[in-house]
């Protein structure tokens, strides 16, 4: 908002240097297991855990204006006690995610396979940002026959 | 229930098992497998996410699976066919034949289903009609999507007069249909933010024809392109209500600071465009003096909704030689430039009816940030040091040249020497051109018969990295001060920031550490490390930093015949910085 003649109030810019820190770990196994000459069991399985954050931007305090220095022409109550000790936090992002499949295979003959699976996907959104709370699973069951020819 | 496409797959797959003629000639053969199998998905909660690439419309019903690899041939031509069916819309299907002797082709097609994010808006609940932001949202089920749609398909034919002649024509045809999320945002007398869905029809096909082919010590190819983009889905509307002033909701206050008000326009409009790009290219072998490469691409896009063009036109050269059996050279320059055109943005007059210290022109002309000039070398050098053991050490150095950066360092004051007359002056820009040194080292070796490792350094020095300068924090004008118009008066684009900005380093080191190791017949290890550092301490309000450390593990091991496991951990954590500025005005 621009001011007039020698009576200029814009105030200022406060800054602040803030440290942003994303972090992640994924783990994977995939395993397999012959139990027998015709089945055989099966794990896929991928688990990570994502975090980002802010750190506090608490230094921003405006420079050479009072706590209760009136902001706004049109409204007396305003003041400049401003409080920037939250919106570090807004933008927080916490996912754990899995995704897995467990399955078995068994042979009919040299030929033929017939399988089975479950997969899961699952989600945890722990830090709600715009899109909402993300926190969802999916489960598929499959199964088949596999022919080699 | 796809009962029809189970049914079918079902009779693949038994006339597979029967084994039943594919390959009745003699001397012909035909392998492969076929699958045939169905499955049921259900979903808790918010699938859009954690099923990013799940078709959503076949969950919560059987849906019929199908998978078919076959590779077979006669005594002059092999072929394949694969085709993955898992869903309406998430398939796909690929067959190449190749001969023997000059024709081969390949063709693919795929697709599958992206769902979209969707933007609450439910940070942005302030209250109605005040100086406070808020929303409406016009789609509050919000599911957006994307349906992918691709075919590829290539035919080559060998030129028998040429050594390795050949020419190649390929097409692709790329489709994107669905619905995405378009949000229009009102004068800021409102701060109305309006969420809506909009349709998306889009296509993108490329047209491409190669040629290459080998005459004594030359070897030549040229190479052509053209791409075409489309959205069919019409452009949406908005009716943008009449502006008022923010303090006082005066309308008829405002309008002259507005380039619209109280109109219908579009908004979110994707524009229709083109590519036309050439690529030639010549190697030369020198036999033992080394080979000589060289090539140039020009490339043209238009936009058609705004009629702007931009070319690209680049040049390279490198050269290779072995100094020694032990040692070899190699040596490239490239130099490219991109050059959009000049954008006049056409502006009404600020405070068009204040005679005194209104009625500025801000009309101006654009250069876009996509102009650059580029020269880069390199030189490359490659040292067997041992058995086993490898160095090699490069060196790069790159200048960009950027012309939109005078323009964004340009600030327009009024004239300090003349307080009171409406001129303004331009602000001296800062330098344009960011020069990048960079080297380095890598050295790879055998770890004894069961392993091997190699190691990584790069350091980076970069003179004046792209910045956003002049972008944040602003002086404060609170009292008196000369920087003002006829009238005293202080308006926005007088407000001076004085910050730079920017996430690109000055200097940055890397190294990276990779080793895999055969513990036993039934296990081997292997594991990398890369830890980064990344500053840049020529700003003038803060300086900038960016740490990385990312170590990972992986394990195979197999403890009996029955038994076969791969485990794996990866750690990646990023540490950086931004400086954040927040203006305090009077209201």
């Amino acid at each position: 908002m621009e001011g007039s003649g020698s009576e200029l109030e814009h105030f200022d810019s406060t800054s602040s240097t803030s440290e942003y820190n994303n972090e992640s770990n994924v783990f994977f196994i995939n395993a397999n297991v012959t139990a027998s000459e015709k089945f055989t069991v099966f794990l896929e399985g991928v688990y990570s855990l994502s975090k980002g954050n802010f750190s506090s931007f608490t230094e921003l305090t405006p420079t050479g204006l009072p706590d209760d220095a009136n902001i706004s022409p049109d409204n007396p109550a305003s003041t400049a006690d401003y409080d920037f000790s939250k919106i570090n936090e807004y933008s927080d992002l916490d996912y754990a995610q899995l995704e897995g499949t467990l399955g078995v295979n068994y042979k009919l003959d040299k030929k033929a396979t017939v399988y089975g699976s479950v997969n899961l996907m699952d989600l945890q959104d722990n830090q709600a940002y715009v899109y909402g709370d993300l926190t969802g699973a999916i489960i598929t069951y499959a199964a088949g026959m596999t022919v080699g020819f | 229930m796809r009962t029809r496409n189970l049914l079918m797959c079902s009779v693949v797959l038994l006339m597979c098992w029967a084994g039943i003629g594919f390959a009745d000639e003699q001397d012909a053969f035909v392998e492969g497998t076929a699958e045939v199998g169905a499955h049921y998905s259900h979903f808790t909660d918010n699938p859009q996410r954690v099923g990013e690439y799940v078709n959503l419309d076949a969950t919560k019903d059987l849906q019929a699976d199908m998978i078919l690899n076959l590779f077979g041939g006669t005594e002059n031509t092999l072929y394949n066919i694969n085709l993955d069916y898992r869903d309406i819309a998430t398939k796909k299907f690929e067959f190449g034949v190749n001969t023997k002797s000059f024709l081969s082709a390949d063709f693919k097609y795929g697709s599958f289903v992206h769902n979209l994010d969707y933007d609450t808006l439910n940070n942005m609940n302030g209250k109605a009609g005040g100086k406070q932001v808020y929303n409406t949202n016009n789609d509050p089920m919000g599911r957006y999507f994307m349906e992918y749609e691709q075919f590829h398909g290539d035919v080559k034919v060998d030129l028998p007069f040429l050594t390795d002649g050949q020419i190649a024509l390929g097409m692709s045809d790329q489709r994107r249909s669905g619905y995405k999320q378009t949000m229009t945002l009102d004068h800021c007398a409102f701060c109305h933010v309006e969420s809506n869905a909009q349709r998306v029809d889009q296509q993108t096909r490329i047209w491409k024809a190669d040629v290459k082919g080998t005459v004594g010590a030359f070897s030549l190819n040229y190479d052509f392109a053209k791409t075409d983009f489309v959205d069919r889905a019409n452009t949406p509307n908005h009716q943008w209500k009449s502006a008022r002033h923010p303090v006082n909701g005066n309308p008829m206050d405002f309008p002259t600071r507005q380039q619209f008000s109280d109109v219908t326009l579009p908004y979110a409009r994707v524009a229709d465009n083109d590519k036309l790009s050439h690529n030639a290219g010549i190697k030369v072998d020198l036999k033992r003096a080394g080979t000589l490469k060289g090539s140039y691409t020009n490339t043209n896009r238009r936009n058609y909704n705004t009629g702007v063009e931009s070319d690209f036109n680049a040049g390279a050269f490198g050269y290779a030689v072995k100094l020694s059996p032990k040692m070899r050279l190699t040596g490239k320059f490239l130099a490219y430039e991109t050059k959009v055109d000049d954008a006049f943005i056409d502006l009404n007059n600020f405070r068009a009816g204040d005679l005194v210290s209104g009625n500025l022109n801000f009309d101006w002309n654009r250069i876009s940030s996509a102009n650059r000039k580029v020269y880069q070398g390199d030189l490359n050098l490659g040292w067997r040091v041992g058995k086993g053991k490898h160095l090699k050490a490069s060196w790069r150095y790159q200048v960009i040249d950027r012309p939109a950066m005078v323009q964004s360092q340009t600030s327009y004051l009024f004239d300090e020497n003349n307080v009171g007359t409406n001129e303004l002056v331009a602000s001296e820009a800062f330098e344009n051109k960011t020069k990048i040194n960079r080297i380095k080292l890598r050295f790879d070796s055998r770890l004894g018969m069961k392993g091997n490792y190699n190691l990584t350094y790069t350091f980076t020095d970069v003179d004046m990295p792209f910045m956003n300068p002049t972008a944040m924090c602003e002086n404060s004008l609170r009292g008196t001060d000369s920087a003002h118009g006829a009238d005293g008066r202080m308006y926005y684009f007088q407000r001076q920031r004085f910050g730079n900005g920017t996430n690109q380093a000055t200097q940055s080191h890397k190294a990276t550490g990779r080793a895999s190791y055969q513990i036993s017949p039934r296990t081997s290890i292997n594991g990398f490390l890369t830890v980064a550092s990344d500053k840049n301490n020529e700003m003038n309000i803060y300086e900038y930093n960016r740490d990385l450390l990312t170590p990972g593990l992986n394990l195979w091991t197999a403890p009996s015949d029955n038994l076969l496991f791969t485990l794996g951990w990866t750690y990646n954590k990023v540490t950086s910085n931004a400086n954040m500025c927040v203006p305090i005005f009077d209201g």
